[in-house]
């Protein structure tokens, strides 16, 4: 009997340690006091697990809410909800690591663009150590064999160019139809190299050559001397909204301006975005719950909700100040997705700044209680755009 | 919307009084923190289940109002339950209770049509239907401890408090009740055991 009631205090946690080990090594001892232990802790983890048994009916809990004015929370929370709620965090910290993969990416392939155009047009290799030359031939292999794998800038030869004039040993096989680069600007230094200059000129057409070097100038001209953006712009706009349907419930309260967001565009292609963005905006729902058997509640709600999404965006005449664009929306938020498709005007104020203005359908679809509901709006936005 | 299952009973309290939605937020947490263990008290007391409806749903009432008013609960699972008894009390004495109440002394069949019938599904279920008729067959003050202790999961000191007793006492009462209770139920748990 003593034992038993220090079992009892055991499983409460009030049995004092001395007498736990004293307990235990009687229970290894005595099957009898190992099968009370078995049963009284099938008891006490019956009971705990219990605690969902005596859960009072929802009708029960609608009407203790009711009668005390108390609203009933959304218990229902979708799964990609969850999702988004648990990780909040990791989407904004994914958004920015985004934004910077892009902005590596996008400055890397302008660097690295930027260095290519200047290697090859017209760099031709000059020997690291003119005083190793001992012939203008050894000059010429050099620079054919470069041009040979750079075919893109060849440089013609005039077709009677006679071999034996230019160098005293046979030109390799795999120059004897194309290319030869001999011309003023890519010897620089040609004055410390001894050779025939009057004879290599008179064997070389110079024209095509001359022609292509000042070609080459223009581009190079165009693709450094002008201010290129890099392809990034930000946005910041505010929407006023008409919802649809039409609010019956307290209709001032509900304000139609209060929709703001924050978009990142990233350049695709020529007229083509894609961008990241956040935004605070409301939707408002209609519709009925069974709260009790007997009671249907009609439900009016405009809650504020902040979504996240990615853009698609059309830009047409692209060379005017007036750029007419389509863009499509894609978004969640902590109770549903959103689709937004929308057109509208982008007006050029300078080569950063611009004004936008747009209008969109937006439709966001939502579950409560195990019930899809959607909820739409008409949303005209007015943005500004700055391009970096 | 901040994390209210978070906050403890002491830092929800004050929100009660709080305007909307604060308030609504605040009072759903707390009614579902203890709303099982307060049905299960009122089941226990009134073996009843419309009755336990409305003790339950009087008992948040008197709660709601009782802070509303401005006035402090130091814990409010003992509170709702002191609640509940004051309220059944109350009941018993309107229209004489006590001696029906003596008289309704539950069979297992009882048991079975007054509790939802999801109890059969599972050996669980049917464990805790046993308890349910080991308990009820207790004295009442043995009861009531064993009920408060295992059920309620108050402490001792809080038991003590409720029921006027000192704290030693309730340890003896709980002890003795889970004693007679486990007496009762061996052989079914043998059964089970050995399913």
């Amino acid at each position: 009997m003593e034992y038993e009631d220090k079992l009892v205090e055991f499983i409460d946690g009030e049995l004092p340690e001395e007498e736990e080990r004293e307990l235990f090594s009687m229970i290894s001892m005595d099957d009898s006091l190992r099968g009370e232990y078995k049963s009284l802790l099938a008891i006490t983890n019956t009971i705990k697990a219990s605690s969902g048994f005596y859960a009072p009916g929802t009708a029960l809990k609608a009407s203790v809410y009711r009668d005390l004015n108390i609203s009933m929370p959304v218990r229902h929370t979708p799964a990609f909800a969850k999702l988004i709620q648990g990780s909040k965090w990791h989407f904004l910290s994914g958004g920015i690591g985004a934004l910077l993969a892009t902005s590596v990416f996008m400055v890397s392939t302008s660097f690295f663009s930027t260095e290519n155009r200047q290697a090859t047009p017209l760099k031709m290799n000059k020997p690291d150590a003119v005083q190793q030359i001992e012939s203008p031939n050894d000059l010429i292999k050099s620079n054919m064999n470069n041009i040979i794998t750079n075919k893109k800038h060849n440089v013609i030869i005039s077709e009677n160019l006679k071999k034996e004039n230019i160098m005293s040993e046979p030109v390799p096989e795999q120059s004897n139809h194309n290319l030869l680069a001999m011309s003023e600007p890519i010897f620089i230094e040609k004055k410390s190299i001894k050779w025939n200059e009057p004879e290599l000129s008179d064997n070389i057409n110079l024209s095509d050559i001359t022609e292509q070097k000042n070609e080459l100038q223009l581009i190079q001209e165009e693709d450094f001397g002008s201010d290129e953006d890099i392809g990034i712009s930000v946005e910041g706009r505010w929407s006023t909204n008409w919802n649809i349907p039409k609010e019956t419930l307290q209709p001032a309260r509900i304000s139609d301006f209060n929709n703001l967001g924050f978009e990142i565009f990233f350049n695709v292609i020529d007229n083509f975005d894609f961008g990241i963005n956040i935004r605070q905006e409301t939707f408002f729902t209609k519709y009925e719950e069974n709260v009790r058997d007997d009671i249907i509640y009609k439900i009016e709600q405009n809650p504020n909700l902040t979504s996240y999404g990615i853009s698609f965006r059309q830009k047409f005449l692209t060379d005017k100040d007036l750029q007419p664009l389509g863009q499509i929306n894609l978004a969640v938020n902590n109770y549903g997705i959103i689709l937004r498709p929308s057109v509208g005007i982008l007006y050029k104020i300078n080569d950063s700044f611009s004004l936008v203005e747009n209008l969109e359908y937006s439709n966001m679809l939502f579950t409560h209680n195990q019930r899809w509901f959607s909820a739409s709006k008409i949303g005209l936005n007015f943005g500004i755009n700055y391009k970096f | 919307m901040n994390n209210y299952n978070a906050y403890s009973d002491e830092q929800l309290l004050p929100l009660l009084r709080e305007e909307k939605p604060v308030c609504d937020y605040a009072f759903d947490v707390l009614f579902n923190r203890y709303g099982s263990k307060l049905f299960s008290y009122c089941l226990f007391l009134t073996r009843n289940r419309s009755e336990s409806n409305q003790v339950f749903h009087d008992a948040w009432l008197k709660f709601f109002l009782f802070i509303k008013s401005g006035k402090c609960v130091e814990k409010v699972l003992p509170f709702l339950i002191l609640t509940v008894k004051h309220l059944i009390y109350d009941n018993a004495r309107k229209i004489n209770r006590n001696k029906k109440i003596r008289n309704e002394l539950l069979t297992l069949s009882d048991w079975d049509s007054k509790i939802e019938n999801t109890s059969r599904k599972q050996d669980n279920n049917e464990l805790i239907e046993l308890i349910h008729v080991a308990v009820d067959s207790l004295e009442d003050i043995y009861k009531e401890a064993f009920i408060l202790k295992r059920f309620q999961e108050l402490s001792n000191e809080e038991i003590a408090k409720l029921c006027n007793e000192s704290v030693e006492c309730i340890r003896k009462r709980i002890t003795r009740a889970t004693n007679m209770v486990k007496k009762i139920l061996e052989p079914y748990i043998k059964e089970f055991n050995e399913k």
